[in-house]
């Protein structure tokens, strides 16, 4: 390659994928689909096993999940699309997250153990980690959407959240003044079930954005060559690669609707949840015509370039090989699938409770 | 030796609801010679994309007839490189000894035939260039070298080679709109066909971009000794170029002939709504004649126009801004990032006032969309002020009321509708608004009037046509009573008739005091219909100023890399050899000047 190669190949930054785009160069670029896949297969089994670990075997292995949940955005990171997330789907799914976390904290079996308190108010205004997580929140927020109420909303959640469990708001350490207020609401609920419940979050979250990553940084070519590897006829590796190929562009017809949507006051008068549902159906109207003529064309496309005919394809730069980063990645995976599942350790308990 | 040949050809569509489609195509007879240059034109529904289908064997292959009916559906014949490519014939079936119509001919006409689609975007098939290109190679099985080889070859011929060392890593919808079409064409280019079969590949593009296209047909054609079929609007291109013209209209031929034979009938062009030239209307209008026909070209109208003496514009209509009237939006500043980093807009300044009728121009990337977004409160991280009647957009609250200021009509009617009723779709933005039921029927049918559309309030808007559903999409953005208008390719896949229905309900909205931004690559259009023009070049405005000001300027043009309407061609040729006269920019003000020269 030329110097004026390298040197365009360097300002191409960002690369299309699945949904949105990952930035080039970065080693998540260079993994083999098989390695995201048998990620995506491996993580769900562990995240399965590990928040399932009965609580006489010394409960959900959180710490592990933790890990595994510090691996995958650090993946998204290096691929440079957590911004991305961020700015999508990561809202959308944070209920679910949270809904599975209250589902466990008040609907498991009773289990056995000590009772842990909750407040719904402690009874005092606390300073301390929790007046941090405030703070911070807000900021970060703040330098993103630019607006006192959107960022008010999750910081009081969050600091809400640090000062709930009883441990934490009495401890000396997360704690440092105390101004009293009010009178104390709390709730009690077996020790085990709080556990539980942020192990199930945990896990979901790790299942959700497993997937994400995967879309986010995979391209047509990618799944078409790995599936020409596995022998499949290029006919069907084709269609499965034009499926994924058009989630992109269902996603940009989206971007184009929406904004056509929004032009017709649709967000002008501020309404409830049942009036927005009703206008992301409307959307579908003229996304469904979109894709239909799409697909219509795509047919033509498809004739006039010859695939009727073709008895084969060659292989012209679809595949690629497993590389050391690959097998590096799988053999941690599995090192870690045989700890946990097959030895049955857990990194909480390594660490002490 | 003819490539083509097409003898008493009708074809139409199965119906797979209601009533049973009329002929699509009717009684098409004509041949196209190895090595020529064949254009198509006709208006819209005429039948060409139809056409197209038909002469590259997806019609029957893609879009089949029903069993048993195939006499019904298609009759005669089409013979391409002295093959049967389609036919209906009684097959006598040997085991059953019964003889059934089946539909016989070539089954694939790729590699020696390629067709390629109006919107380019729907034709791409894989997520990076160069598996685009090779796509068609993959599938004829050429060894790994020869499809690299050919890959590179063919984008350097469409003058995308710049493009060969990150062809892995571009995804095709990302390039520009000329880019796009290049890149189509590079697809078909690698398989080496001996027939190119082009369906309006050069609307939607900037006036540079289809200058690209067209000369990287014309390369392609004398490279490769390539036939070409052409579906084109622009008269010029086909005046050009074209060896041999089929004129369409209703699935029928109305002319055919020579490219001089068929643009010298005025008759034809005036009653079947075809784009003629700036300069052969022009001809038409004042009676000039060159050769003994109407004049074609800048320099044959020049020559015309010596027989006269100099002609003149008694009182020129030049663009004064109103400094008393109301500010709609004032931009000041402006930058504008997207998120993977690329600025879009570079310290954009301009003031509308009310009552103006602006044209935004630019090539493509220039940034006009992306000012206008801002403007309609889409795009809401800028730096800069940007003020909308005077409210400042930074204010979330403000953002949030634009729409009931700023009406947009988008680019594709077909993104933007979002009702089965075209009643419903005009009352969506108003329901939204909550108005008053009473109001919205009022405010309905007097939008629906105003576009014509009253008759069909009643129907789905996906029957509609593509004239209508344009004026639909408008009808509902007029309901709303915006106080501003912006309007992205209002005449973009519209025939010459429904372009001028549109320009003239816009200038009828601009007499009654409503403001027009319209975004535009038609040069005609603007050198027609609006008064200023903002030019837009890599993300800064380049001029902001009279329209007349803008085409006279040879530098800025060239430096905008707008290419001007053929009437300011002439006008720029015609002063080079009389400097007094003015710069005329229409086809209308270059009647009325010659009409005052013959007073004079």
């Amino acid at each position: 390659m030329s110097e004026t190669d390298v040197k365009a190949r360097a300002s191409k930054k960002y690369v299309r994928t699945f949904i949105f785009s990952m930035r080039t160069g970065t080693p998540i670029e260079k993994l083999h689909v098989v390695t995201k896949v048998f990620m995506i297969v491996v993580l769900s089994t562990l995240t399965l096993y590990m928040f399932d670990i009965p609580v006489s075997r010394g409960g959900p292995d959180f710490i592990g999940l933790g890990l595994l949940l510090v691996l995958v955005f650090s993946l998204l990171a290096i691929s440079r699309t957590a911004k991305y997330l961020v700015n999508s789907y990561l809202v959308l799914s944070i209920p679910v997250i949270l809904a599975q976390f209250f589902w466990w904290l008040f609907f498991s079996e009773s289990l056995p153990g000590a009772k842990m308190t909750f407040y719904l108010w402690p009874g005092f205004f606390p300073i301390g980690v929790s007046t941090l997580v405030f703070v911070g929140t807000f900021v970060l927020v703040y330098f993103k959407t630019r607006s006192v109420t959107v960022s008010l909303a999750p910081a009081v959640l969050l600091w809400w959240f640090t000062i709930m469990p009883s441990v934490l708001a009495h401890s000396s350490l997360a704690t440092w003044i105390k101004f009293p207020l009010g009178g104390t609401y709390s709730f009690s609920l077996p020790q085990w079930s709080a556990y539980i419940g942020f192990a199930k979050a945990l896990g979901y979250a790790i299942l959700i954005y497993t997937s994400f990553l995967f879309l986010l940084t995979t391209r047509d070519v990618e799944i078409g060559g790995a599936l020409r590897q596995l022998r499949v006829s290029f006919r069907k590796a084709f269609f499965v690669m034009l499926m994924f190929r058009n989630l992109n562009t269902i996603l940009l017809d989206y971007e184009s609707i929406r904004m056509a949507q929004i032009a017709r006051a649709s967000s002008v008068i501020r309404s409830g949840i049942l009036p927005r549902m009703k206008d992301l159906a409307y959307v579908s109207i003229p996304l469904v015509a979109t894709m239909i003529r799409r697909s219509t064309e795509m047919g033509v496309a498809l004739y006039a370039r010859g695939f009727e005919a073709s008895k084969g394809m060659t292989n012209y730069k679809e595949t690629k090989q497993l590389s050391g980063v690959d097998y590096a990645i799988m053999a941690l995976l599995i090192a870690f699938l045989i700890y946990e599942v097959i030895l049955g350790h857990s990194i909480t308990a390594l660490f002490g409770r | 030796m003819s490539v083509l040949e097409v003898n008493g050809f009708w074809w139409k569509y199965r119906s797979y609801v209601g009533a049973e489609n009329p002929y699509t195509l009717k009684d098409l007879s004509f041949k196209v010679d190895k090595g020529e240059f064949f254009g198509i034109i006709g208006p819209s529904g005429a039948g060409k994309t139809t056409l197209c289908y038909a002469l590259t064997g997806i019609i029957p292959h893609v879009f089949n007839v029903p069993y048993g009916k195939e006499r019904e559906h298609l009759k005669g014949e089409i013979k391409l490189f002295g093959q049967t490519l389609t036919k209906v014939e009684a097959v006598k079936d040997e085991k059953t000894g019964k003889t059934t119509d089946k539909i016989v001919g070539m089954k694939q006409t790729a590699p020696r035939a390629g067709l390629l689609l109006q919107d380019p975007e729907n034709q791409f098939l894989r997520m990076d260039l160069l598996h685009e290109i090779s796509f068609g190679m993959e599938m004829l099985q050429l060894p790994e070298s020869e499809i690299e080889r050919r890959a590179k070859d063919a984008l350097e011929v469409v003058g995308l080679g710049n493009l060969w060392p990150i062809a892995d890593l571009v995804h095709p919808n990302d390039l520009s709109g000329g880019q796009k079409q290049r890149a189509a064409i590079a697809s078909f280019i690698a398989l080496r066909p001996e027939l190119l079969v082009l369906d309006e590949p050069m609307s939607n593009l900037d006036p540079e971009g289809k200058l690209s296209i067209i000369q990287a047909i014309d390369r392609i054609r004398n490279d490769f000794d390539i036939t070409i079929i052409v579906v084109e609007h622009n008269p010029e291109v086909i005046q050009k170029y074209a060896d041999k013209v089929l004129a369409l209209n209703n699935g029928q031929a109305i002319a055919y002939g020579t490219a001089e034979e068929v643009y010298s009938q005025q008759k034809l062009f005036e009653e079947n709504g075809l784009y003629a030239s700036d300069i052969a209307r022009i001809g038409w209008q004042s009676g000039l004649t060159c050769k003994g026909r109407v004049p074609f070209t800048v320099d044959e109208m020049v020559e015309a126009c010596e027989c006269k003496p100099e002609p003149f514009l008694k009182d020129i209509e030049d663009y004064k801004p109103d400094e008393t009237a109301e500010e709609i939006i004032s931009i000041k500043n402006l930058d504008f990032s997207y998120e993977d980093g690329t600025q879009a807009l570079k310290n954009v300044n301009f003031t509308i006032r009310k009552g103006e009728y602006v044209g935004l121009i630019g090539q493509n990337g220039a940034g006009k969309s992306t000012v206008s977004k801002v403007i309609s409160g889409l795009y809401k991280k800028f730096l800069g002020e940007a003020k909308v009647m005077g409210q400042n957009l930074r204010d979330k609250k403000v953002i949030q009321k634009i729409p009931c200021y700023v009406g947009y009509v988008f680019q594709n009617p077909d993104n933007q509708i979002f009702m089965r009723k075209v009643y419903d779709e005009v009352a969506y933005g108003l329901k939204n608004l909550k108005v008053p039921q009473q109001e919205i029927d009022q405010r309905v049918n007097k939008a629906l009037k105003s576009v014509g559309l009253l008759a069909k309030i009643n129907e789905d808007p996906m029957f509609l046509g593509k004239g209508e559903k344009r004026r639909l999409t408008v009808a509902s953005i007029l309901a709303m009573n915006p106080k501003i208008m912006i309007v992205d390719e209002p005449t973009t896949g519209q025939d010459f008739r429904m372009s001028e229905d549109i320009m003239t309900l816009l200038e009828d909205l601009n007499k009654s005091g409503t403001t027009i931004l319209a975004i535009t690559h038609d040069m005609t259009l603007v050198s027609e219909h609006t008064k200023r023009v903002i030019v837009m070049h890599e993300g800064t405005v380049l001029y902001d100023g009279s329209t007349r000001g803008f085409f006279a300027n040879e530098d800025l043009l060239q430096k905008s890399g707008i290419i001007p309407p053929l009437a300011v061609r002439l006008s720029h040729a015609y002063m080079k050899k009389h400097p007094s006269s003015p710069c005329l920019l229409n086809a209308k003000e270059w009647t009325t000047a010659l009409e005052q020269m013959d007073l004079k």
